[in-house]
């Protein structure tokens, strides 16, 4: 066991800041009165189930493609297998909710760990695209085979969702809505897989799955058994997209075929992109994002004078993913590293020493997916070795 | 036996919209190791503005000219949207044509409007007494195929053709393919690396305006319509191996015969036309894992 | 003909070369020794402008080429065989070959732009490029059209010429560059090189990863292409004593700095470049 090492004052504040505001602000500030700055809606707590649950997805694909190297687009079909298991066992079969995200969870990995077998054999864009096949074969899968799955009505899950148990009102002394309730859950399931992907993450089989992505032929030269750590990468992706699956039936309360197409897979490789490949807080942030950046536009009409015609809010958009692309090509996490290391009077000389670097000049040699350090010329004087020391 | 020739024969005829794409594909991967999510889109947009210029112009004072204007927005395309992170990781630059994409589309739908439009297929040509394009069917043995759908597989196999013989056999074509290889090298020979991607990019917009213009026809014109032709010109590239264009376009076609007789000849309860994108998806990935670069795909090994 | 003063470069915030300062006499071959990390590739990179210096100047026959971009200055007449070979390796050995002659078909005009260039005040410039950058394809290729039958010939030529100095890459000439010896790849670097006809080669480190016959063999090679065509050669090398055999002149470099500086057989003779070439 690792010997806790108590954090700072400074990150503690942070941490009880933050806790603060996912336990109480959004499920509970729209007590507040109406008017009040930043009172979140009950909306927002569904907002905030999603988040958590997408964030869950995300720390599961960066564990594949960030920090394993293994591009798939196929995800949405795991997530559809966590989702559907759910919904069947619940609705059709009586299981208690929590079992049936941990055998959708388990169902998943399964089936990942199957796919990862084949995966061995394909690199690159022919494993995306290969992926991407089981992406869109997902939901034909599901309508033709309705016996198990209802077809295309899809299975509605709602009533079977527990209600608020009553522990809640027991230990806390206060009544919960069905909706906090499944933030809450979510929330835990989230924080749990979370604690999980970190611990992975930082463990030998984590610093085996960067190995395999920077050089698999070092990595075996090195004695790491490449076939076997590429499947359990998948089949651990594959397990945090059935979780949240699972999650996905409590949060939504309706599975249905279209709901998890090919579009979601590719939300989810654009959501740990723009957060931060091979980066536990860029899926946290990734997921953040796929929720709050359609909300943007909406914010706008606050701002006197300005406007974004609606129909072009999807173009924003894509104009936004190339911007962070063009401006952060470590993701929304190498941003915030960056800021981290600054004096603030450094920011605006970075920012426009960043525009001047990414335009123009082609660079020859390009980085791999996920190298979670910026570039040595990105750090700041005050880490630079003295070079001129002799 | 008729039924299967005509399966066949349909087939091709889609087969060659997902090569024609998939070659517009493997140019871009070529020269820059990226999967342009945007392919389809770009043809899309440059379809539209064909429909426009239509309102004023005979077709084929239309078809080259939108060539040209195609060729235009895939140069400033490179040039201003991609450039600033072509040193990236390939993901980066996937992302970009990801939000590409959404710009494209939106404004397709913005300009346009979402209400699909019909557009005609390239008006009847005779040279020395044979008829070729146009409306209407032929009868070939016991299939019947239209004028269109054989315009379209010309298209696809002379463009491939051409293509092929300009890497292999054109100095530009040369310079192309080394930058694609290995750009510091290719500077150090004098070649202006930004300039054969700018180049790469231009021909590959053009080659999809083609594919757009051949298309539309067929599915009317409406900003969602390359979607589904996208994802089987990635798979059709996939398959033939993506630094290939004769694999594109072989591949599209194989696809395109697989998917019909897939949902002709399986047993409906189980498979059948239902499944047929599955069975076909399943199709290539036991190919792939045969020969995971792609049936002509060819990825030589490195030395460490 | 190559006059080097004061060069600074980095990497980032490693400064690599601290004030370098050589010359290379037309006709002549110069030696650039050193041990590992002393900044040798890294002088030769900042001449050809793969890498941006930081201070200092480059001249080339009187010209300053510190500031225009690798494909400007490759068309200038300048070769650089870079470390490690950076072949075309899927890419056939004639085809390779094709590639070096590729600034001579398209860069033709490199220098006369240039000349053009420096009369000009900035607007001027700015004009000017921005005309050479719109219609460079355009005029490439007419000029390519025109000069069709001229530059086959000389093509043919340089062809041959690469053949005689390297016989056995005519025996495999349609054979894939990734599938040679490894040196055979360096012939082939350096007849790829010679094809634009160059006057003036740049060599990174010929003999890294050559058995030492071979490597042997390459050097006389290139003492032949010296003393043959008259053209004039830097070669930046580890293996000092192979390099002084062959060079007029030689510079150790030290840690981004010029060490020593003499005619080759006083270098040979001398202990300060034993000790130099270990290291402190």
């Amino acid at each position: 066991m690792r010997r806790l090492i108590p954090p700072s004052p400074s990150k503690l504040v942070v941490f009880a800041i933050l806790a603060f505001f996912l336990l109480w602000w959004v499920p509970f500030s729209h007590v507040l009165p109406e008017g009040f700055p930043l009172r979140f809606g009950t909306y927002r707590t569904f907002q905030g189930s999603m988040i958590a649950m997408w964030a869950i997805v995300a720390l599961g694909l960066n564990i594949l493609t960030g920090y394993n190297g293994q591009i798939s687009l196929g995800h949405s079909a795991f997530v559809a297998v966590g989702g559907y298991t759910a919904a069947i066992l619940m609705v059709d079969y009586g299981w208690p909710f929590w079992a049936t995200i941990i055998l959708g969870g388990i169902i998943a990995g399964t089936l990942g760990f199957l796919i990862g077998i084949p995966a061995l054999r394909l690199t690159g864009p022919y494993l995306a695209i290969a992926t991407l096949g089981l992406a869109l074969a997902t939901p034909q899968i599901l309508k033709k085979y309705d016996g198990l799955t209802h077809g295309t009505q899809g299975i509605n899950v709602r009533p079977d969702v527990p209600a608020s148990p009553q522990f809640i009102e027991d230990w806390f002394g206060i009544k919960v809505s069905n909706d906090e309730w499944i933030y809450f859950l979510a929330l835990f399931i989230a924080f749990l897989m979370l604690i999980l992907a970190v611990n992975i993450v930082r463990s030998r089989v984590g610093r085996a799955f960067v190995a395999i992505r920077d050089s698999e032929i070092a990595a075996q030269a090195m004695g790491i058994s490449v076939p076997r750590y590429k499947t359990i990468a998948f089949a651990i992706s594959a397990f945090y997209g059935g979780v949240a699956g699972g999650t996905y039936a409590q949060v939504v309360g309706y599975v249905s075929p279209e709901s998890f197409n090919f579009l979601l897979s590719i939300n989810f490789l654009t959501t740990i992109v723009i957060g931060g490949l091979a980066s536990i807080l860029g899926s946290v942030l990734g997921a953040t994002g796929l929720i709050v950046v359609p909300e943007l536009p909406g914010l706008i009409d606050f701002i006197p004078g300005a406007s974004l015609p609606s129909e072009l809010s999807w173009a924003f958009y894509g104009a936004a993913l190339i911007l962070v692309m063009i401006f952060a090509p470590y993701g929304l996490a190498g941003l915030f590293d960056r800021l981290v290391r600054l004096r603030p009077a450094m920011i605006l000389k970075k920012l426009s020493s960043a525009y001047e670097r990414s335009s123009g000049a082609l660079r020859s040699v390009r980085a791999s997916p996920g190298q979670a350090e910026p570039p040595p010329e990105d750090r700041a004087p005050e880490d630079e070795p003295d070079a001129e020391k002799r | 036996m008729e039924e299967f020739w005509q399966q066949v024969v349909t087939g091709i005829a889609t087969g060659s919209v997902y090569g024609l794409l998939a070659l517009a594909v493997v140019l871009i991967y070529r020269s820059t190791g990226v999967l342009n999510f945007a392919q389809g889109e770009m043809a899309m947009l440059t379809t539209f503005v064909a429909w426009s210029v239509l309102q004023w112009g005979e077709y084929w004072v239309m078809f080259p000219l939108v060539l040209i204007i195609a060729a235009g927005m895939g140069a400033f395309i490179e040039r201003v949207i991609i450039r600033p992170v072509e040193g990236a990781s390939v993901l980066n630059i996937v992302i970009v044509t990801l939000g590409l994409f959404a710009i494209l589309n939106n404004v397709a739908t913005w300009r346009w409007g979402g209400i699909p439009k019909g557009f005609p297929a390239p008006p009847e040509v005779e040279v020395t007494g044979i008829r070729f394009m146009g409306e209407g069917a032929l009868d070939i043995g016991p299939t019947v195929v239209s004028y269109h759908d054989l315009t379209i597989l010309i298209f696809a196999v002379g463009i491939m053709l051409a293509l092929y013989l300009f890497f292999q056999f054109t100095p530009l074509g040369l310079a192309m393919r080394a930058t694609a290889q290995n750009p510091v090298a290719s500077r150090l020979m004098g070649i202006r690396v930004g300039r054969m991607l700018t180049m790469g990019w231009a021909l590959s917009a053009a080659v999809g305006a083609v594919a757009g213009l051949l298309i539309a026809p067929l599915i009317l014109l409406q900003p969602p319509m390359m979607i589904g032709v996208l994802l089987f010109a990635f798979a059709a590239a996939v398959l033939g191996g993506l630094d290939s264009p004769v694999g594109a376009v072989v591949g599209g076609l194989i696809i395109g015969i697989t998917e019909n007789l897939v949902g002709t000849y399986t047993p409906a309860e189980w498979l059948g036309p239902d499944m047929k994108l599955t069975v076909t998806l399943l199709i290539i990935v036991v190919v792939l894992l045969i020969r995971p670069t792609g049936i002509f795909g060819r990825r030589t090994m490195r030395r460490v | 003909m190559l006059k080097v003063r004061d060069l600074v470069a980095a990497y980032g915030p490693i400064v690599a070369l601290r004030g370098v300062s050589l010359e290379v006499p037309e006709g002549r071959i110069v030696a650039v020794l050193g041990a590992n990390g002393a900044g040798k590739s890294t002088t030769l990179r900042a001449i050809t402008g793969l890498l941006r210096a930081k201070s200092g100047t480059v001249e080339l026959e009187g010209r300053r080429i510190d500031h225009l971009s690798v494909e400007e200055i490759v068309s200038l007449g300048m070769s650089h065989i870079p470390e490690g070979r950076q072949l075309f390796s899927e890419l056939t050995v004639l085809e390779n070959l094709r590639l070096g002659a590729y600034s001579r078909s398209s860069g033709a005009d490199g220098g006369r732009h240039l000349a053009q260039h420096e009369d000009l005040s900035l607007l001027g410039r700015f004009q000017h490029h921005l005309f050479h950058a719109a219609t460079g394809g355009i005029r490439d290729l007419a000029r390519g059209i025109s000069q069709y039958r001229q530059r086959r010939q000389d093509f043919e030529t340089a062809l041959g010429r690469v053949f005689d100095y390297f016989p056995i890459l005519s025996e495999r000439k349609s054979q894939v560059a990734g599938t040679l010896s490894g040196g055979e790849q360096q012939m082939l670097a350096i007849g790829r090189g010679l094809m634009a006809n160059p006057r003036l080669l740049l060599l990174d480190e010929p003999s890294m990863g050559l058995a030492p016959l071979v490597t042997r063999e390459i050097f006389e090679i290139i003492q032949a292409i010296n003393q043959s065509q008259g053209v004039t050669i830097l070669v930046v090398e580890q293996n000092a004593n192979l390099a002084l055999e062959i060079a007029h002149y030689g510079y150790v470099l030290e840690t981004g700095r010029i060490a020593l500086a003499d005619t080759s057989d006083n270098l040979r003779k001398s202990e300060a470049v034993q000790r130099s070439y270990l290291g402190q």
